[in-house]
């Protein structure tokens, strides 16, 4: 019974650029929804989980999620694709950890080959060099450090996230790892996915910024935390687990929340 | 009466295996004719050789027409004539990553073997078949891989299939790349195996080994030995290896190796464990008590950890997991509350477990703060089948054999 634990986090991650789609990291979505049709802003959605209680704790205080209705298996929640939200920031999102290893020798030369120009904004800067330094997009991975992936310049979209919110702290920016799920409608359809992503503060919000799904030709994204990676220590490992235990396991009644069916 | 005798032999290699159906990710119903019609052959097994490879303590018969085709220290390497245009090839490595990780880099060697015997370069690759099962108490895995070399007019389709066995102190890993012969290939390679599982010498008194599903899709399989040392301690050797279709093309790869003792009452003295992913040592760790005080040492990816867990007192190793369902099971008692030392969550820190008999005297649940799981247990008091509900993943695992019962003799 030892290697019950050795769970691995093959539940996330979607990335844009994958030659396809992750075989364990799909959601199933229900809708009745036209999904050719362009979305709201806002949509609504059933999300199932073995602990809403805790995933209504995990939105709590994010703008962008409202819980609707709660009961013993679910939540109904509305969703914004106002991918900003009000916030304040703690001293450890700016600092090196164990896992975003910024300060490691390693990970120098990748902080060190960005350039930032006061011309664009620096968030989204960050973002797109992320998004162009790892050349191996692979769901092999499990989770990588910030230094791995420097080094290794490979991985899913949780190493996208790890070296996203590494580079911010190392600009001086306040940033933290979240893991979730993302609603996703491209020209072919909508898909739900387990995700990681990273976000950052700047004006007193917290913004979203995706580098694994960076130009990725989707025609909307709803982003849905059920977690953030608070344990930044040797111990990282427990709390993703935990967090993927509480992910949710099916998204259903998806549905447009603008007027248009309210 | 040759041919009798060769029947017969098949059988027996059949009935010592145990497994599952393969999962085929592709449904070939859509391909060209000519495809599905070379899919369909197999090969006749009618010659047996003699395997003997003396430094394994391997003298043998194997199915196929056998020849050493090379060999450095530590490295063997055979082809097999089972009736295809191809031979089989099967290597035999006493220094390797492990069953998942030695086997996917072989194959991936032999893609590269395909392009450049066809002057071709390989345009795609996609998961074809995960497989896990037993030859006698030996574990296998395999993974088969459809590949196109060139591109257009010049494209060419291939079935590259591999399996891959360790018994005792080395590994076995047979390929064979040719459209069809699935079950050919798997009878050769598991007479392979039986020459090695025949050399294994074993003190263990209790070996087990169980298959691993997600969503039912065979992902790997784990492996216990539990022998009593010279001091009348328990030496428990552990292992995962694991193969986990990530996406159509691409396989995550895990070997995970442990040792540890353990007092007869079930207490941890000491352990070590490390894991190699996609060909990479990911971590190492070592778990000692010193000063009474549990002390940690490793490396995670590359990374220095050293730590004193806050939890000083009674660890409990995988025999006493055993141990705590006998006496649940033997008694009024319903639950049972313990610490565990498990550094794939966190190897700074003992993690709280309780076990708890559910419904009947043989269903049992081990809970953790990251999940449950459930599980029915056999006359030993091992677990025959589980199920871990886990997200979007649903883990199932299955007894695939045990030998010998989980109590010291």
């Amino acid at each position: 019974m030892k290697w019950l634990i050795a769970l691995l986090v093959f539940g996330y991650c979607a990335q844009g650029s994958a030659q396809s789609s992750p075989t364990f990291a799909q959601v199933a979505l229900s809708t009745d929804i036209n999904v050719s049709e362009p979305l709201p802003s806002r949509v609504v959605l059933t999300a199932w989980s073995k602990t809403p209680e805790k995933h209504a704790q995990a939105v709590a205080g994010n703008s962008n999620v409202t819980v609707l209705k709660r009961d013993e298996h679910a939540l109904k929640l509305a969703l914004s694709s106002n991918n900003a939200y009000h916030g304040t920031f703690l001293p450890s999102q700016l600092a090196p950890s164990f896992v975003i290893d910024f300060d490691e020798e390693a990970t120098k030369p990748f902080i060190s080959g960005f350039e930032s120009s006061k011309d664009e904004d620096v968030k989204a800067q960050i973002v797109k060099y992320v998004s162009g330094y790892i050349t191996e997009p692979s769901y092999v991975h499990g989770f990588n450090f910030a230094s791995t992936v420097a080094q290794q310049r490979s991985g899913d979209c949780t190493e996208y996230a790890v070296l996203t919110t590494a580079l911010a702290r190392s600009e001086g920016i306040p940033s933290k790892l979240i893991l979730g799920i993302v609603v996703v409608q491209y020209p072919h359809g909508l898909y739900a996915y387990g995700h990681a992503w990273s976000e950052m503060w700047e004006d007193g919000q917290w913004h979203t910024a995706d580098a694994a799904l960076y130009n990725d030709g989707a025609l909307a994204k709803f982003y849905l935390p059920s977690s953030e990676l608070q344990n930044e220590t040797m111990a990282y490992s427990r709390l993703l687990m935990e967090s993927m235990a509480s992910m949710p396991s099916k998204i259903t009644d998806f549905q447009r929340g603008d007027s248009q069916s309210e | 009466m040759f041919l009798k005798k060769i029947a017969l032999s098949l059988a027996s290699v059949l009935a010592l295996t145990a497994n599952a159906h393969a999962h085929d990710f592709i449904d070939t119903a859509g391909f060209p004719g000519w495809f599905n019609e070379a899919m369909q052959r197999e090969g006749s097994l009618n010659e047996r050789s003699e395997l003997s490879l003396p430094e394994l303590s391997v003298n043998s018969e194997v199915l196929g027409t056998l020849v050493l085709a090379d060999t450095s220290t530590g490295t063997w390497y055979y082809t097999i004539d089972i009736g295809s245009d191809v031979p089989m090839e099967c290597w035999v490595f006493t220094e390797y990553d492990g069953t998942a990780n030695s086997m996917h880099g072989i194959s991936q060697m032999g893609l590269e073997s395909a392009e450049t015997l066809n002057e071709k370069a390989l345009s795609g690759q996609f998961n074809f078949a995960l497989d896990v099962g037993v030859v006698g108490t030996t574990a296998y895995a395999a993974y088969d891989t459809l590949y196109h070399l060139g591109e257009g007019d010049q494209k060419v389709a291939g079935l590259m299939k591999a399996m891959a066995a360790e018994t005792n102190d080395s590994l076995q890993v047979c390929l064979h790349n040719e459209l069809g012969y699935r079950e050919t290939f798997k009878q050769a390679f598991v007479a392979f195996i039986q020459a090695f599982e025949n050399a294994k010498p074993t003190n263990a008194f209790y070996q087990t080994a169980y298959a691993w599903r997600i969503n039912g899709i065979p992902v790997g399989f784990s492996r216990e030995s539990y022998a009593k040392d010279e001091d009348g301690d328990v030496v428990i050797e552990s292992s995962l290896s694991m193969l986990v279709p990530v996406d159509a093309n691409s396989v995550a790869r895990t070997d995970s190796f442990s040792n540890s003792w353990s007092m007869p009452d079930g207490a941890l003295i000491n352990g070590q464990q490390y894991t190699i992913e996609n060909g990479v040592m990911a971590s190492t760790y070592r778990i000692d008590y010193k000063d009474e005080k549990w002390e940690v040492a490793g490396k995670i990816q590359n990374k220095d950890i050293a730590a004193t867990l806050e939890y000083n007192q009674w660890l409990q190793s995988e025999y006493g997991n055993y141990l705590s369902i006998e006496s649940l099971r033997n008694s009024d008692e319903t639950s049972d509350t313990f610490f565990m030392w498990s550094p794939d969550a966190d190897p700074t820190s003992a993690l709280e477990v309780s076990l708890e008999q559910t419904e009947s005297n043989d269903t049992f649940q081990l809970n953790m703060s990251l999940f449950t799981f459930l599980f029915e247990i056999d006359a030993n008091n091992a677990p025959i089948s589980g199920t871990i509900d886990y997200g979007v993943m649903k883990m199932t695992l299955d007894q695939m054999v045990s030998t010998g019962t989980p109590k010291l003799p």
